[in-house]
């Protein structure tokens, strides 16, 4: 068991976090106990979900020294994580002046885990639920999407028996059963295996199971998965993988819609839905790994229920990424550009150009005008007039006339 | 001091008002606090009231494509009593200003017919036959054709019989794409994309009308806050779709797939959907809509399998959903069908299921992977066609076509260093695809019917396929190529790199020398060609 309970039990509403991932298959290729072909699906041992998982644990926790972020819910401040992830080498997390060995994520302990987890999920409908897995993920001929965890083809004959499980009913399931506000990042792929589809039936079960006989209570959930319909999501060997950078970057300043009120910045449904596909595509392109011919891997946010109750709270707004185009290409390294604040106009604007490709900066998210010039009248001023620069990105192509 | 402003904002749209939806705007502050909130159409300025601060204030609209625009609402120190907003601008014409609400036109977007494989594109036109419930494929009927570099739009007349478009564009599989029956439709094909990272051809289907548009291109982008605004109780919109007598029944169908979202019970009382679904049962998407509303407000277990299995029969009679969001009711139904004990219904859902799994809307439309309507590619489904149905011949041609691809690597890698990599890339892929329709051998094979199949390149008339001075300049390229090609091959076999001496180094920089030259020959060709074809290319319409 690695529950890390950060406030007594009982505190209403609070954040409970499940976090999972599977990196080390025993019974995958490169395992160390690999199964034969039609068990272990063409499937290998990962290195990135490990640390893909124990990133986004750390960042949780705020024991990533790395980034100095942390989970901030001011209204459901963080009470309990659970934590499994199957490493190579086992993974501990030092937590409070105490060290915490991480359990692996057999079927056993994911259903153990998830069943704590509901259980303190559920004690308010106040409370907020996070629910992170990080690891292979298959679909059959139908759209549910099973995940696979550490003892995925234990029993040879059996290989679904233990191992899987489907999220994609648990959810649901979950709707019925669980009030409070949830949030589903799955970082897994959605790719068909024929074995699976070739199963008859017997097919992972999810880790919740409810009729149809009670109503939907949820009152909202924000739902991501890596991949879309039959497509894969990518992680680089000993590094974060995509998905979980984009997701960490939202979390860390590139998303945030404004509290009434306050001066505080929410990331919620709605901030990660405009955020994660664009943050997505802007990691995927600096990993310089494109799918097929120019298409990125995509991800499509999901939002249900009445309420978007926030997962992160930032006291700083919001950062974009700005680009601005400018074509035609030969006046790119003849401008300059300068980006004013039309409301804060005390600070200094942003300044640059000069230089091939497209002008890159970041900015605060903000009302900002604008002004690409040539010093030596190469081409005529440009003056965009107010522009909403919002999170994550912003573009703004600019065809320059002589 | 009154510190109660109001403002008059209008929205002006290129071409006729009632292209654009329903579009919310906020009235925000410095920190981009909302300090009002409300909802422009193209038909008639609105008024909106607010609260006067000492710092500036903006009006913000909001587009389904995911941009906003922004105003100031002073000017020189003194409050605006008028603004407007203008959409549609950066249209190439004013017929197809309609999709700037769903797709980024700003960005940079390359020639339509320059992608990869579109050369080959292709759509067809298939109805279901209400009776028997089978899809035949039909003539493509176009009462207008526009197009552009960037995008091509096809006006399809009305038909009574619910349809579905099935296309290829470019290195995708096929697509198949609900269309609704009793409306006059356009269909955009173009390359531009909400999300601007994306860039794979795709098509927009027109027609739904503009509030049903704007409501579920909003959703499906993750922007349930922008429908909360226009759908606000109090809003004329909220009234016109859901509380008045039911009008636009498809735009009432995208108004309740938002407040099932929603969960939102009240406002979506169970009765006005079974009279929804009544009323219109033309609308596939209603009768999911009423079904999964039932399940998910509670019901019992046992019967909640034959209702979903017969909701899923009802919606596959009827053709297919005519939206996305469709989805994930399906799956919801389909989970609970598939308890069903009756035999008959385990066709149907192996045919939803099928579909599910083949997902891949256009937008806001349901569609599928797929070479027709009642056939979905599911990943596992083209894996064992290609190994089953392929005759030799195919085969033959996809390893010819794999072929192709590995030298086209392989070339570029050669060059890698002496030409700028990406544009190398490019131009050899396009002689390669070049030099395939004129061998046209790696012509992808057309399902169905080829005759009552719509070609995109007939849209563009004779300058895109190869004329016949591309002809001669590939084919004596070609040989070329191929003979020094022969040269390497023979060479190699006497000069094995792994032997590689000293001795033979001077012979092999010259082969390398000699391959690069080649690639600057084909880069060289290219260019001519692309000057031979502006000379001699018919001028496009550019709408």
């Amino acid at each position: 068991m690695t529950q890390i309970r950060m406030r007594p039990a009982g505190t209403r509403p609070a954040t409970h976090v499940l976090v999972i991932g599977v990196g080390y298959y025993r019974h995958l290729l490169d395992g160390p106990e690999p199964r034969k072909k039609g068990v272990h699906l063409g499937l290998s041992v990962l290195e990135s979900p490990t640390l893909s998982a124990e990133k986004f644990a750390r960042w949780v926790l705020g024991t990533d020294g790395s980034s100095g972020h942390r989970l901030n819910n001011p209204t459901a401040p963080l009470a309990t994580v659970e934590v499994l992830i199957s490493s190579r080498n086992p993974v501990s997390l030092e937590v409070d002046g105490r060290s915490y060995v991480v359990e692996r994520a057999t079927l056993a302990a994911v259903r153990a885990g998830f069943d704590r987890w509901i259980e303190e999920v559920k004690s308010s409908e106040a409370n907020v639920g996070v629910i992170y897995f990080c690891g292979h993920g298959i679909t059959g001929n139908g759209s549910e999407h099973y995940l696979l965890v550490d003892d995925h083809g234990a029993v040879a004959n059996r290989p679904f028996e233990t191992g899987s499980f489907d999220i994609t009913t648990t959810v649901r399931a979950l709707w019925r059963v669980v009030r409070a506000q949830l949030y589903v990042f799955i970082d897994a792929c959605r790719t068909s295996h024929l074995r699976l589809a070739d199963n008859m039936g017997a097919k992972p079960a999810p880790l919740l199971q409810e009729g149809a006989s009670t109503k939907y209570i949820n009152q909202g959930t924000t739902r991501i998965e890596a991949a879309g319909e039959g497509l894969p999501a990518y992680g680089d060997s000993n590094d974060v993988s995509r998905f979980t950078e984009a997701l960490l970057r939202a979390l860390n300043g590139y998303s945030g819609v404004p509290q009434a009120g306050t001066k505080n910045w929410l990331v919620n449904g709605e901030a990660l839905s405009q955020a994660m596909p664009k943050l997505l595509g802007v990691v995927s392109r600096e990993r310089k790994y494109y799918i097929g011919k120019g298409d990125i891997q995509s991800c499509s946010p999901e939002r249900s229920g009445p309420s978007d109750v926030p997962l992160h709270v930032r006291v700083e707004p919001p950062n974009v990424k700005v680009e601005i185009e400018i074509t035609p290409e030969e006046f790119q390294t003849h401008g300059d550009f300068t980006m004013k604040d039309l409301v804060f106009s005390s600070r200094p604007p942003l300044t640059g150009g000069r230089t091939t490709g497209v002008w890159r900066t970041e900015a605060p998210r903000g009302t900002y005008a604008i002004r690409v010039f040539s010093e030596a009248k190469v081409f005529q001023d440009f003056d965009s007039g107010a522009q909403s620069v919002d999170p994550p990105t912003y573009r703004l192509p600019v065809e320059l006339q002589p | 001091v009154n510190r109660r402003g109001v403002i008059t904002i209008n929205l002006s749209g290129r071409g006729s008002p009632d292209r654009y939806p329903t579009l919310p705007v906020k009235i925000i502050d410095a920190d981009g606090q909302v300090k009002a909130r409300t909802s422009i159409t193209t038909l008639a300025p609105t008024t909106v009231s607010f609260d006067r601060t000492d710092a500036p204030l903006f009006a913000k609209l909001y587009l389904p494509s995911g941009k906003t625009e922004i105003l100031p609402l002073c000017a020189d120190g003194a409050w605006t009593e008028k603004i407007e907003f203008s959409v549609g601008t950066e249209s190439p014409g004013e017929s197809m200003a309609w999709s700037v609400m769903r797709i980024d036109l700003n960005r940079k977007l390359g020639p339509l017919m320059k992608h990869p494989g579109m050369q080959d594109a292709w759509l067809q036109m298939w109805e279901l036959d209400n009776g028997s419930r089978h899809w035949k494929q039909v003539p493509l009927n176009v009462t207008q054709t526009v197009h552009s570099d960037l995008a091509v739009q096809l006006e399809l007349p009305r038909s009574q019989q619910p349809r579905a478009l099935v296309t290829s564009l470019g290195a995708t599989r096929p697509q198949v794409i609900s269309l609704p029956p009793r409306r006059e439709l356009m269909v955009l094909v173009t390359t531009g994309h909400s999300v601007s990272l994306q860039s794979a051809a795709r098509v927009l289907v027109r027609g739904y009308g503009a509030d049903a548009e704007g409501i579920l291109e909003f959703l499906g982008n993750g922007s349930i806050d922008a429908v909360d605004t226009v759908l606000d109780p109090d809003s004329a919109v909220a009234k016109r779709l859901l509380q008045d007598k039911v009008q636009d029944p498809i735009a009432a169908t995208a108004a309740a797939y938002y407040l099932l979202r929603k969960r939102d019970w009240e406002r979506l009382p169970q009765q006005w959907l079974v009279n929804l679904a009544k009323w219109f049962s033309w609308i596939p998407d209603t009768h999911l809509i009423r079904d999964a509303s039932q399940i998910q407000r509670g019901m019992d277990s046992k019967e909640a399998p034959a209702l979903a299995a017969k909701s899923l029969q009802d919606t596959l009679a009827l053709g297919l959903p005519f939206f996305a969001e469709a989805a994930s009711l399906m799956e919801e139904l389909l989970y609970y069908a598939q308890r069903s004990s009756r035999p008959r219904d385990q066709n149907d859902n192996a045919l939803i299921a099928a579909m599910l799994a083949a997902r891949n809307p256009a937008g806001l439309t349901f569609g599928f992977f797929g070479e027709a309507p009642s056939e979905p590619l599911t990943p596992l489904r083209m894996y064992s066609k290609g190994l089953r149905t392929l005759p030799l011949g195919a085969k033959l041609m996809a390893l010819g076509r794999e072929t192709l691809v590995l030298a086209n690597v392989i070339a570029t890698t050669a060059i890698a260093g002496r030409l700028n990599v990406a544009r190398g890339r490019k131009l050899t892929t396009e002689f390669v695809l070049m030099a395939g329709d004129v061998l046209g051998s790696i012509r992808r094979r057309v399902p169905g019917s080829t005759k009552k199949t719509f070609f995109l390149r007939n849209v563009y008339g004779p300058g895109s396929p190869p004329s016949s001075l591309d002809r001669l300049l590939i084919l004596i390229w070609g040989g070329r190529c191929i003979a020094v090609a022969l040269v390497i091959g023979a060479v190699w076999q006497l000069y094995p790199f792994s032997d590689l001496s000293s001795a033979s180094q001077p012979l092999f920089h010259s082969l390398v020398a000699t391959f690069v030259w080649v690639m600057v020959e084909i880069v060289c060709a290219k260019t001519a060609l692309d000057d031979a074809r502006a000379t001699l290319k018919k001028i496009e319409v550019t709408p």
